[in-house]
C-alpha cells in the first residue's frame, strides 16, 4: 500500500468520542514521539507537538481533530438494553438498525420493531434517539458490570479501500490526523521545514470546537492550517450546483464557512501552491458547517487561517466514502505549504 | 454441530428468495455431516428435501431457506443505481449499509447512501427515505460497469455472537432451518422405524409462500410443522408477550390443526420442555397458511423461535430456543401416532 496510506485504516477503526480521544492520541503519540523535538498532552487532551524549522523567527501550526461522532451510553436498563444519545451530530437514521460497540469490546445492535408490526404512520417516521432501545443480550447482573453510563459508544466499522475509494468511519478527521504524522515521518527522513511547526492533534471539535483554541493558546502561531474531513454531496438527488465538494475534484479549501471569514492572503496561497504543481483542487461552494478554523479566529488575537480538507460522502454516518486521489493530492499540497513554508512565504 | 454454528454458518449463506442455492447447497453439507442415513431429494422446482427414515406415516417439517433482499431496478449513472426490493425491506433498514451484490463479474459492494441531512431537501429532512430517494454507491468497488439490472443483493454483515446470542443477516429463517437440522440430529438418538421424515426446505417464503406449496404437494406428509421466526419484542399489548430464551412458542389458530396441536403441547409438558403460546387469530404469516390447505389438506402445526429486529440485518436468535424448539419436534416425532397403536 502507498506509503501515504499507511496510518489511515488504522486510525479510522480507533474509537474516540469528544471527550474520549485517548485511544487515538495513544496510536498517535506512539508512531511520532521519536521523530518531534518537543511534545505535551494538556489538560484538554491535546497532544501538541513541535518540530524545529531552518527558521525559528516564525511559527506554523498545523491542525487536526481526533475526536468523532458517535454515543454516549445515557441510560442502562435491566433488561439488558441500554439508550444512547449522540455526541456530535449524527442523524438518527444513519444509526437506524445498525451494529454498535460500548468502549470498543461490546458488540450490541440498535433494536427496531419490525416491518410487520408498523403502521403506515410509523413507516414513514425518521427514527430518534428516544426511541432507540441498544440490545447487547446481557442479563440483569451482567448489563450493570459491563454496560455504565457515561460510556463510549461507536459504529462498528472496518476500512475498506479498492481502487481509488475508501469507505470506513472517521475520516472526519483522521483524514487530518494521518495527514499530519505522514508529514512528520517525511520531516524526519531529513526534509527540515522552513519555519518552526507545530502539530496540535485537538479534542472535541465535533461537539463545539473546544480543543482547538486551548492548544492554539499555548502555541501562539503565526498562521494555522486546519486539515479536516469535509462534507461532499454529490449524490443523485441533489442537483450539481449544489454539491458542496465532489468526490474525485481534489482536496477542498474555503473561503469561509459558518462564523468565519477565512485570510484571503493565506487561501490564496494554497490555490498558488496548487496551480504551480498542477494539484487538482476545489472550493468548498457551500457555507454551512464548520471547523476549528472559527475558534482560531477568537483565540489570542485572532489567528490567521486556511483549510484543507478531504471530500467526505456520507459524513457523520459509519460508512463514509473518500476518493484516494484526493486524499494523496491534499497530503501533497500540505507538504509543499509546510516543509517550503509555502503558507508563510 | 452446535447450533451457535449451524446458525452463523447458515445466516451468512447468500439465499434471497428464488436465489437460495448458496444456503440449500450448505443446509446439505451440515445434514451430510449430522447423519449417514439420509436421501437428498430435489423438490419443488428449486426447493430441498431431506429424506430420513422408511416408515409408513409420512410427516414434513417445513422451513423457508430464502430471506429478504434488495435488487437492481436502474442503473443511474457510473457510481450510483436505484433498488426495490424483494420480500418486506424496511428501507431505514438499510440506510448507512454496505450491500454486496451478484453480478456476473462475480461480488459488487455497494453502500446504501444517504445525503448528508443539512443538504437534503426540506421534505425530505424530517422523515424516512423511501426507495425513490435511496441510491446504492458502488463507487467504493469500481463503479456501475459491471451491475445490471436484476442483480440480487443482501447487505454485507457477518453472522456474530452476541453474548450467547447470535446475531446476523437471515435469522428469518435460518433459524428454522438450524431446527429441522437438529431435529435430525436428535432423531438418530430415538427409534422411528414406522415413520419417514421429511425436512423441508423451501423457497420464496418472503414473497408468498411459494415453495411450501410446491413441496407440500409434491410429498404430501399426513403431518406438516411448519417452523417460521416470530417477533420477540414489540408484541401488541393484547397478545401473550412471546420472549427469546423460554422456548419455542407453539402456534394457536385457524391455520393450525387443533387436535396435532394439542399433542404437541402434550409432548412439551411429557418431556418438561418449556414453551409459550401464540395466539395467531387469522393468518399466521408463515408457511404453515398454505401447507393446511394443499391438495385434500395437511394437518398441520406451527412452531416458532422468538427473534428480535425481524428482516434487518441485526436480528437475533437465542441458540437453546433453537434447541428446545428441535428436542420438542423430535420427541412429538418418536411419539407420533403411539397412542393411536396402543388403541387399536
Amino acid at each position: 500500500m502507498n506509503d501515504i496510506l499507511k496510518y489511515l485504516p488504522e486510525l479510522t477503526e480507533l474509537p474516540g468520542i469528544s471527550g474520549k480521544e485517548d485511544k487515538v492520541r495513544e496510536y498517535i503519540l506512539e508512531k511520532i514521539k521519536d521523530k518531534v523535538d518537543e511534545y505535551h498532552v494538556d489538560v484538554m487532551g491535546n497532544l501538541i507537538t513541535k518540530i524545529k524549522g531552518k527558521d525559528s523567527t516564525k511559527k506554523i501550526m498545523l491542525l487536526a481533530h481526533m475526536d468523532e461522532v458517535g454515543f454516549m451510553v445515557t441510560k442502562v436498563n435491566e433488561d439488558g438494553t441500554f439508550h444512547i444519545s449522540p455526541v456530535g451530530g449524527v442523524d438518527p437514521r444513519v444509526v437506524f438498525a445498525q451494529r454498535l460497540k460500548v468502549n470498543d469490546e461490546i458488540l450490541s445492535v440498535v433494536q427496531i420493531k419490525p416491518i410487520h408490526l408498523l403502521s403506515a404512520d410509523e413507516k414513514k417516521s425518521k427514527p430518534n434517539y428516544n426511541s432507540f432501545k441498544i440490545y447487547t443480550g446481557f442479563s440483569k447482573d451482567e448489563i450493570k458490570k459491563k454496560v455504565k453510563v457515561g460510556d463510549m459508544v461507536t459504529f462498528d466499522t472496518k476500512f475498506y479501500m479498492n481502487g481509488n475509494r475508501a469507505v470506513s468511519k472517521a475520516f472526519d478527521d483522521r483524514a487530518g490526523c494521518a495527514w499530519m504524522i505522514n508529514l512528520i515521518d517525511k520531516i524526519a527522513e531529513g526534509n527540515t521545514p522552513e519555519y518552526d511547526t507545530y502539530f496540535a492533534f485537538v479534542v472535541q471539535e465535533e461537539v463545539g470546537l473546544r480543543g482547538s483554541g486551548v492548544a492554539a493558546y499555548q502555541i501562539k502561531p503565526d498562521v494555522a492550517l486546519v486539515l479536516e474531513g469535509t462534507t461532499a454531496g454529490d449524490y443523485p438527488l441533489l442537483d450539481k450546483d449544489k454539491w458542496a465538494t465532489h468526490l474525485g475534484d481534489g482536496p477542498a479549501t474555503f473561503f469561509m464557512h459558518s462564523g468565519v471569514v477565512l485570510s484571503k492572503e493565506i487561501f490564496d496561497k494554497i490555490i498558488n501552491v496548487a496551480k504551480e504543481n498542477n494539484i487538482k483542487l476545489q472550493f468548498k461552494m457551500r457555507t454551512a458547517g464548520g471547523t476549528d478554523a472559527r475558534r482560531l479566529a477568537t483565540t489570542l488575537d485572532g489567528i490567521p487561517s486556511g483549510i484543507l480538507a478531504v471530500p467526505s460522502r456520507y459524513i457523520h454516518s459509519p460508512n463514509t466514502i473518500i476518493d484516494i486521489e484526493d486524499y494523496i493530492n491534499g497530503y501533497k499540497l500540505l507538504e509543499l505549504l509546510v516543509i517550503e513554508g509555502r503558507i508563510l512565504k | 454441530m452446535k447450533s451457535i454454528e449451524i446458525l452463523k454458518k447458515l445466516s451468512d449463506t447468500n439465499g434471497v428468495s428464488m436465489y437460495e442455492n448458496e444456503t440449500k447447497e450448505k443446509i446439505v453439507e451440515i445434514a451430510k455431516k449430522i447423519s449417514n442415513d439420509i436421501e437428498i431429494l430435489e423438490v419443488g422446482k428449486g426447493s430441498l428435501a431431506i429424506k430420513y427414515g422408511n416408515g409408513e406415516k409420512k410427516i414434513g417439517l417445513f422451513a423457508h431457506m430464502d430471506e429478504i433482499g434488495l435488487v437492481i431496478s436502474k442503473i443511474v449513472d457510473r457510481e450510483f443505481a436505484m433498488v426495490h426490493t424483494i420480500g418486506g425491506v424496511d428501507p431505514r433498514t438499510v440506510i448507512a449499509k454496505r450491500v454486496k451484490f451478484f453480478t456476473q463479474k462475480g461480488v459488487k459492494l455497494g453502500l446504501v447512501g444517504m445525503l448528508a441531512p443539512h443538504l437534503q431537501k426540506q421534505e425530505h429532512r424530517n422523515s424516512a427515505p423511501s426507495f425513490d430517494n435511496l441510491y446504492v454507491d458502488f463507487s467504493i468497488d469500481g463503479g456501475t460497469d459491471d451491475i445490471e439490472v436484476g442483480d440480487i443483493g443482501v447487505v454485507d454483515i457477518k453472522a456474530e455472537e452476541l453474548n450467547g446470542n447470535v446475531t446476523g443477516k437471515a435469522i428469518d429463517d435460518r433459524a428454522g432451518c438450524a431446527v429441522l437440522l437438529k431435529t435430525l440430529e436428535y432423531l438418530e438418538k430415538f427409534r422411528i422405524e414406522d415413520k419417514t421424515v421429511y425436512f423441508l426446505f423451501n423457497q420464496g417464503e418472503e414473497i408468498g409462500l411459494k415453495g411450501a406449496k410446491r413441496t407440500g404437494f409434491e410429498i404430501h406428509p399426513e403431518v406438516g410443522i411448519v417452523v417460521d421466526v416470530t417477533f420477540g419484542s414489540d408484541t401488541p399489548g393484547h397478545f401473550e408477550k412471546i420472549e427469546m430464551g423460554k422456548g419455542p412458542a407453539i402456534a394457536l389458530g385457524p391455520s393450525m390443526n387443533n387436535e396435532v396441536t394439542e399433542k404437541i403441547i402434550e409432548t412439551a409438558k411429557k418431556y418438561d420442555i418449556k414453551y409459550q403460546l401464540e395466539p395467531l387469530p387469522i393468518r399466521s404469516g408463515t408457511e404453515a397458511d398454505i401447507v393446511q390447505i394443499v391438495r385434500e389438506g395437511i394437518k398441520t402445526i406451527g412452531i416458532s423461535i422468538p427473534i428480535l429486529n425481524m428482516h434487518s440485518s441485526v436480528e437475533v436468535v437465542d441458540p437453546s430456543d433453537v434447541d428446545k424448539s428441535a428436542m420438542l419436534i423430535a420427541h412429538f416425532i418418536a411419539d407420533y401416532g403411539k397412542e393411536g397403536e396402543k388403541s387399536e
